[in-house]
């Protein structure tokens, strides 16, 4: 019973980490019709500035901070030189060119740090386990990771729901004509709504690093999770993401750990042990194939307006 | 059941989120008539023509296309069955040239099912390059053979889409607003070529603002007003109808 | 004109199946052979790709799986002693026409966006599947023990021989892809793509025509696996992996959407580009990203189409 529950938090961490990414990539969609493979990479870069950061000052926790803000930057530039010359283009072009920069960033971090997984030690607070009620222990850092991704978006619930240029987005995902005729400085807003998704994969990297190990092409396995959640939430919508997100951490992370078991009720040791991983890595995608063949436009598509 | 026509709306209901679009509609269109639908502004008339053509489903009734019951069918199996249609806003093939997109249609008249032989056969631009030349012809086209529809001018592509749906020889035509956005001079000419050509040979039905048109063409004419027919009657007997001028001026003093 | 086209095509594609021959018997090393025949093989994997891209408006990002599908399905037939080339050719024609058929049939209910990332989807659950399955040598992939064999016809590892079959093998594929395309059902693919509204109204079955070409497609990228699998002796899960189904999108576009030679171009252009770039650099994807990048916004036409203004500038007319 523990080890399930252990599992759901595992479950939860991994749901929430996924979630950050998604919505970035959800609200580049939905505001822009933008489809950004190049999202992953700015993952990675998030990991990467929090290791350098966390170097030159020192601290674990201004390092997620700076990478967060880094990541900004680059979204920010990435939006300016590149994303906006493709918005009018078909997707395949934006696929085309967000799949020459992942080539392009795992090769230069490869080049900058080498193949092999950077480590940077956590601080000494956030090391070992967490004593949690009913006699639970769980590593300290997973609840600091939960705890971080659910304040990022707390944070960014608020301030979709209760600034002006949130609003606006809410108002570009289902109607990307009113927005425009509203006189809104449109480029203005694509080029927040870009450096905002790039903060929350950057935080989501700089969180992961530890979790996951820091190396060239660690986006891209992430950045594939991530368009099964934004599909099978529906493109566009914030709230989809986050169901789908859950479901998505859940469903991997508890058939990864019991698939096998499962199967050795029906099957032989043998053939479980074998089918077991194999199914567990493939159970999301079969998800989404099977939600998608239901309902091709996902589980909570926003209205769009013409 | 008395003689039944080519196309039969029957009982038609439909509904998108609590309001109703449709109610209990019945349309029958006898064979070689112009049957107009006509109707104010959000009276139901682009939601029944989508579900006569399988665009969407009813929620309750039938449509019958060529006295086989449609209701079921889907938008490629209600034109199989002869339903043929030109469009509010033009639809061709922008990317291929006017010759092919009379081709396209000359090819669905022998058989818009695939078969094995279309996997092979390479054929059908030569065989049927006479025939697009006749009809090209025929509806003044013939200097735009090699163009793409993009490059031809509003009225010639209406005529363009209007030859596409005749050529595949259709039991029923269904003209969706063809004189909208047409020149004076074009919208005559459309008339007189609907008037001397099609009147007669196959049943239309005829959606159309133009009062002027609809009361030339009409043998039947067919008011929808709020989602419900109104009245079903000859041209004159409807002109004459206080509730439809009622219809008609209250719409007016909406604007 | 049919006979003409056909020539044209028989003409060019022998062209380029020779060069790999003149340059190894230029330099007198068979071992450039090697790379020839990659782009042949790429070519085909490409064409099909095209036939779907190009002519049916369907962007498959998960079109590598079927190289996967094609190789593994050589590679366990080889390893449990069944080594006949027409044994492999139907096996992976009815393997990759299936998953063809299940994956265009869940793909095709969703267009643009949604087409993209579920075929995405669709292709990483057979790359896992190659991966985490010992039957498929999990990580590692599968060493093939044999090459196809032709009843003892040819001798599989005699590089001329084997550069000969894969070359036959690859231009009657692609001249089978061309023809399709230029077929009546071609038409109807384009018509498909172009409006399908009107298509439908004129009693085409937009849904049918659209699975058909996926379909037919998958099983040339098959075909295309069965002589990857028979050129590297080995099946790997990285050939089904999404960076290859991208790479496949990267050659048709270089090449030229929807032009006949395009992915033929294109694959001779990718493969001679990485050759050079890696014989200077490990590095070679830091100058090939900002590349690929550069063509897709500024070079729409790819090699094709500037081959086409050439040729057209000189009076001749292609395709």
């Amino acid at each position: 019973m523990h080890l399930f529950i252990e599992q759901l938090l595992n479950g939860l961490q991994f749901g929430i980490l996924l979630f950050l990414i998604a919505a970035g990539l959800t609200l580049i969609f939905g505001v822009m019709d933008f489809i950004n493979l190049s999202h992953g990479s700015i993952f990675m870069m998030g990991a990467y500035f929090s290791l350098v950061f966390q170097r030159l000052t020192g601290s674990f926790f201004i390092a997620i901070v700076l990478a967060g803000i880094a990541a900004f930057v680059l979204g920010v530039l990435l939006e300016l030189l590149l994303a906006r010359r493709l918005y009018h283009r078909n997707h395949l072009d934006q696929v085309l060119v967000t799949f020459g920069l992942i080539l392009f960033a795992n090769e230069a971090v490869t080049i900058i740090w080498g193949t092999q997984a950077v480590y940077s030690g956590l601080p000494e607070s956030l090391e070992g386990q967490l004593e949690l009620p009913f006699g639970i222990s769980y590593p300290t850092y997973r609840i600091f990771a939960i705890g971080v991704g659910a304040l990022v978006g707390l944070l960014l619930y608020l301030f979709i729901q209760r600034t002006r240029i949130g609003m606006l987005v809410r108002a570009g995902a289902t109607n990307r004509e009113t927005v425009s005729v509203m006189g809104v400085n449109i480029s203005f807003l694509f080029t927040i709504v870009f450096g905002l998704g790039a903060l929350l994969a950057g935080i989501a990297g700089a969180v992961a690093g530890p979790i996951l190990s820091v190396q060239p092409g660690m986006g891209e396995t992430v950045l594939i999770l991530s368009f099964v959640v934004v599909v099978i939430g529906g493109l566009g919508s914030i709230r989809g993401a986050l169901f789908a997100a859950m479901i998505v951490g859940l469903i991997d992370t508890l058939g990864r750990a019991y698939l096998r078991d499962i199967l050795s009720t029906i099957l032989s040791p043998a053939a479980a042990s074998d089918a077991g991983p194999a199914l567990a890595s493939m159970l999301v995608y079969i998800l989404m194939a099977v939600i998608l063949f239901f309902k091709p436009e996902g589980l909570m598509p926003i209205q769009k307006k013409r | 059941m008395i003689e039944a026509g080519i196309l039969e709306v029957r009982g038609a209901h439909k509904s998108f989120g609590g309001i109703i679009a449709l109610d209990d509609v019945y349309l029958s269109l006898a064979p070689g008539e112009v049957h107009a639908l006509i109707g104010p502004n959000g009276a139901g008339k682009t939601t029944l023509v989508s579900l006569i053509c399988g665009e969407q489903e009813l929620d309750a009734g039938e449509v019958y296309i060529n006295r086989i019951n449609a209701t079921r069918l889907s938008v490629h199996a209600r034109a199989r069955l002869g339903l043929s249609r030109t469009y509010q806003l033009t639809q061709l093939f922008p990317d291929l040239s006017v010759g092919e997109n009379i081709l396209l249609s000359l090819v669905a008249r022998d058989g818009s099912r695939l078969r094995v032989g279309q996997f092979v056969s390479e054929r059908a631009a030569r065989r049927f390059a006479d025939e697009i030349s006749c009809v090209l012809e025929e509806y003044a086209l013939h200097d735009h053979r090699d163009a793409l529809p993009g490059e031809l001018s509003h009225g010639d592509r209406r005529r363009l889409e209007l030859a596409m749906a005749i050529v595949r020889d259709p039991k029923i035509l269904l003209l969706d607003e063809p004189l909208a956005g047409l020149s004076a001079a074009d919208a005559d000419a459309l008339i007189e070529m609907i008037a001397q050509k099609l009147k007669g040979a196959i049943p239309i039905l005829l959606i159309e603002h133009d009062m002027d048109a609809v009361f030339s063409l009409a043998d039947t004419v067919t008011v929808l007003v709020n989602g419900k027919v109104l009245m079903t009657g000859r041209p004159d007997s409807v002109k004459a109808s206080k509730e439809v001028q009622l219809a008609y001026l209250s719409e007016e003093d909406d604007f | 004109m049919s006979l003409r086209s056909a020539l044209t095509d028989t003409l060019f594609l022998l062209v380029a199946a020779s060069v790999g021959p003149i340059v190894a018997l230029w330099t007198g090393d068979t071992y450039t052979l090697v790379t020839f025949q990659r782009i042949l093989i790429v070519a085909v994997a490409a064409a099909s790709l095209n036939m779907i891209l190009g002519y049916g408006g369907m962007v498959n990002f998960g079109h590598a799986a079927f190289l996967g599908i094609g190789a593994y399905a050589v590679g366990l037939l080889a390893n449990a002693g069944i080594t006949n080339l027409g044994a492999h050719i139907v096996t992976v024609i009815i393997a990759s026409g299936l998953v063809g058929l299940v994956f265009g049939a869940i793909a095709l209910r969703t267009s643009s966006i949604f087409f993209i990332m579920i075929t995405l989807a669709l292709a990483q659950i057979l790359y896992y599947l190659a991966v985490s399955s010992s039957t498929f040598g999990g990580d590692d992939g599968l060493v093939i023990d044999e090459r196809s064999t032709l009843g003892g016809l040819y001798d599989p590892f005699d590089p001329y021989q084997f550069y000969a079959l894969v070359a036959a093998f690859s231009v009657v594929l692609i001249l089978m892809i061309n023809h399709l395309v230029r077929s009546d059902f071609g038409r109807r693919l384009v018509a498909c793509r172009d409006n399908p509204v009107r298509a439908e109204a004129l009693g085409f079955n937009v849904f049918a025509t659209k699975l058909s070409a996926f379909v037919l497609s998958c099983i040339f990228c098959g075909l295309a696996g069965l002589l990857l699998a028979n050129q590297t002796e080995f099946a790997s899960p990285d050939f089904a992996s999404w960076r290859r189904s991208g790479e496949l999108l990267v050659i048709v576009i270089l090449g030229g959407t929807g032009k006949l030679y395009g992915p033929l171009i294109g694959a001779f252009a990718f493969i001679l580009i990485e050759h050079t770039l890696s014989q200077y650099t490990t590095h070679w994807a830091i100058i090939f990203g900002p590349f690929l990048i550069l063509a897709v916004l500024f070079f729409r036409s790819g090699l094709a189409g500037v081959m086409d203004q050439i040729f057209n500038r000189l009076g001749w007319r292609v395709q």
